[in-house]
């Protein structure tokens, strides 16, 4: 191995060992995955930081041959387009450590929809993602929704939820979407969920902004179809939790 | 010359510490200057990317040090001695190596491509590369989270062994490692040395030494691979991020498309097969049992991802057959559940 080569790699590799600790230190990592993995990103850490200090250790070993007068063996990967893969491998490290990290934004859910239904798990226990007593959630709600076809038993009760501000072309001028993207392991898996809402002040709420909505429960329509719906008393603007994503 | 030799390594140490350190203290001053916040689109397709690889990438690192640890610890022969040689056994061989080393859809790459290099046969590596994403312990266990000991995690493992095995028999009848691995893969089985870092007057290694160098090995074969990785991710995410996929979900109870739907997604979305019980959750209860079984065993074996690591290792042609006889076995597979069987 060159030695610039072998310099390129450990750099890349410490690179990705470093990019690895400042999502794993400044909390973004939830950002990026569910928590219930992140054993996995800091045992590749240590790994990545083992391989590049093996490396730079040998190039030592190889320049005192040398400097002994040792030639060390040929070069078989002559021509092989090593700074390639040096490279592309770089592509993660800048990535992660300059473009600042953010979760997705509304316009993905142009792309991927938006659920009136929460994504059931049915062997395993149903994980919460709140404190005992916190008010319900998105998803809890959702889940709640999915076990009863009749909307109209919800009249009434009371709800307190976070989520950002969405609108579609079902919704009506005085109704919005509460809504919150759902994964399961990681962002590539995202499906926004939402409850609708509806409120005077609705028109004057800018998509993608966190709010906190409280209210009651009532019943409206959604693309034809009766659904519950928040009819909100308050809508206050929020601070995007720490993990923004609901884990079903 | 090992004073100075150590000297040198600290040295070496305390500058990239000390280099981290300044860097971190200079990055969230860089971070406003030169990366103005990207558009929406464009962030959400670096956040997948970089979800998807820090998921992944592990496993590939994982493998690659199985890799290094083979090459230096486990001579052709040792291998000769265990692996049968009459095609069925070989493959039914493959099919359990997973168990051995548990190193998931992503980091068996690197194993198969140096067991080859220690003279495996052709069809035991085949059938390890196909059922090692589904037939090991980390897999077994978080489908067993995911959905229980139902019928969906049966299927995925008798479907897996069966799909990978066939395959596996279908490539003993070739048995030259010379028409399908790339020519560059075969130097090392053509009698050629692809020794990447020779230390010099060393007639004996001791442990530490051997440990190193396997090491080195490891670091070169992530590289090597890493970036058929790499590609494969971005491409994956791009078209996560750019191409709708809500009318995919509205097919979810009809029997052939809903198959089609998650055979298509499985193979975009490139998710680790450790993980993947937990994506697939979300839609057992919207689709056929066929479509979920589909996702569940065609994922492992091929995806964007797999696709271009594959092509790291072996020939187009043979690239192109890992990825149509999987894909059809795993669609009449599904199709039949949905079909005939219509649980």
């Amino acid at each position: 191995m060159r030695r610039l080569e072998g310099v390129l790699k450990a750099a890349v590799l410490a690179g990705l060992a470093w990019m690895l600790y400042s999502t794993i230190s400044d909390g973004t990592l939830t950002y990026y995955t569910n928590a219930r993995f992140a054993w996995l990103p800091f045992v590749a850490m240590m790994l990545l930081a083992a391989l590049a200090m093996t490396l730079v250790y040998r190039l030592q070993l190889i320049r005192g041959a040398r400097e002994q007068g040792n030639t060390p063996e040929g070069d078989n990967k002559a021509g092989r387009l090593w700074w390639g893969g040096v490279a592309i491998m770089a592509i993660p490290v800048v990535l992660g450590l300059m473009v600042p990290a953010r979760p997705p934004g509304v316009s993905v859910i142009g792309i991927r929809g938006i659920s009136l239904s929460a994504p059931v798990r049915p062997a395993a226990e149903q994980s919460t993602n709140r404190a005992a007593g916190a008010p319900k959630n998105v998803l809890d709600w959702l889940r709640e929704f999915g076990t009863n076809s009749d909307p109209s038993v919800y009249i009434g009760q009371t709800v307190d939820v976070t989520g950002f501000i969405y609108r579609d072309s079902h919704n009506g001028s005085d109704q919005f979407w509460v809504s919150r993207f759902a994964i399961s392991c990681c962002v590539a898996d995202a499906t926004a969920i939402g409850m609708l809402a509806q409120s005077p002040q609705a028109p004057s709420l800018q998509v993608g902004n966190w709010v906190r909505v409280t209210g009651q429960l009532g019943v409206g329509k959604y693309a034809g179809q009766t659904v519950p719906v928040i009819h909100a008393d308050q809508i206050t603007s929020a601070d995007q939790p720490a993990n923004p994503y609901l884990n079903p | 010359m090992s004073r100075k030799k150590l000297l040198s390594s600290v040295m070496l140490i305390l500058t990239i510490l000390l280099g981290t350190l300044a860097l971190d203290n200079l990055i969230p001053l860089l971070s406003g200057v030169p990366m103005p916040t990207l558009p929406d689109l464009a962030q959400t397709c670096v956040t997948t990317f970089l979800a998807l690889f820090i998921q992944v990438m592990p496993f590939l690192l994982f493998g690659s040090i199985v890799s290094g640890l083979i090459e230096v610890f486990i001579t052709p022969d040792d291998l000769a001695n265990v692996i049968p040689r009459a095609s069925f056994p070989a493959t039914l061989v493959g099919a359990l190596l997973g168990l051995i080393f548990p190193v998931g859809a992503c980091g068996v790459v690197p194993v198969v491509r140096r067991l080859y290099q220690k003279g495996l046969p052709v069809s035991t590596g085949i059938t390890f590369l196909l059922s090692a994403g589904a037939i090991n312990p980390v897999v077994i266990a978080s489908t067993y989270v995911a959905f229980g000991l139902n019928t969906v995690f049966w299927a995925r493992l008798g479907f897996s062994l069966l799909i990978a095995m066939s395959v596996g028999l279908v490539f003993s009848v070739q048995a030259s490692l010379l028409h399908i691995l790339r020519p560059e893969v075969l130097a090392p089985v053509m009698g050629g040395s692809q020794d990447p870092m020779p230390v010099a007057g060393a007639q004996v290694e001791s442990f530490p030494d051997r440990l190193q160098r396997s090491l080195v090995y490891a670091a070169n074969e992530f590289f090597d691979l890493g970036r058929y990785l790499v590609v494969g991710l971005l491409i994956a995410s791009a078209l996560q991020t750019l191409v709708p996929q809500q009318w995919l979900l509205e097919f979810g109870s009809r029997p052939a498309e809903s198959v089609f739907a998650l055979t298509s997604m499985t193979y975009v979305l490139s998710a680790g097969s450790s993980v993947d019980a937990f994506v697939a959750l979300p839609y057992a209860s919207t689709f056929t049992p066929g479509a979920i079984v589909a996702f569940l065993v065609l994922g492992p074996m091929a995806s964007i991802k797999s696709t271009l690591m594959f092509l790291g290792v072996f020939r187009r042609r043979i690239v192109f057959y890992l990825f149509l006889l999987p894909l059809l076995a795993t669609l009449a597979i599904s199709l039949a559940l949905n079909l005939r069987l219509g649980w």
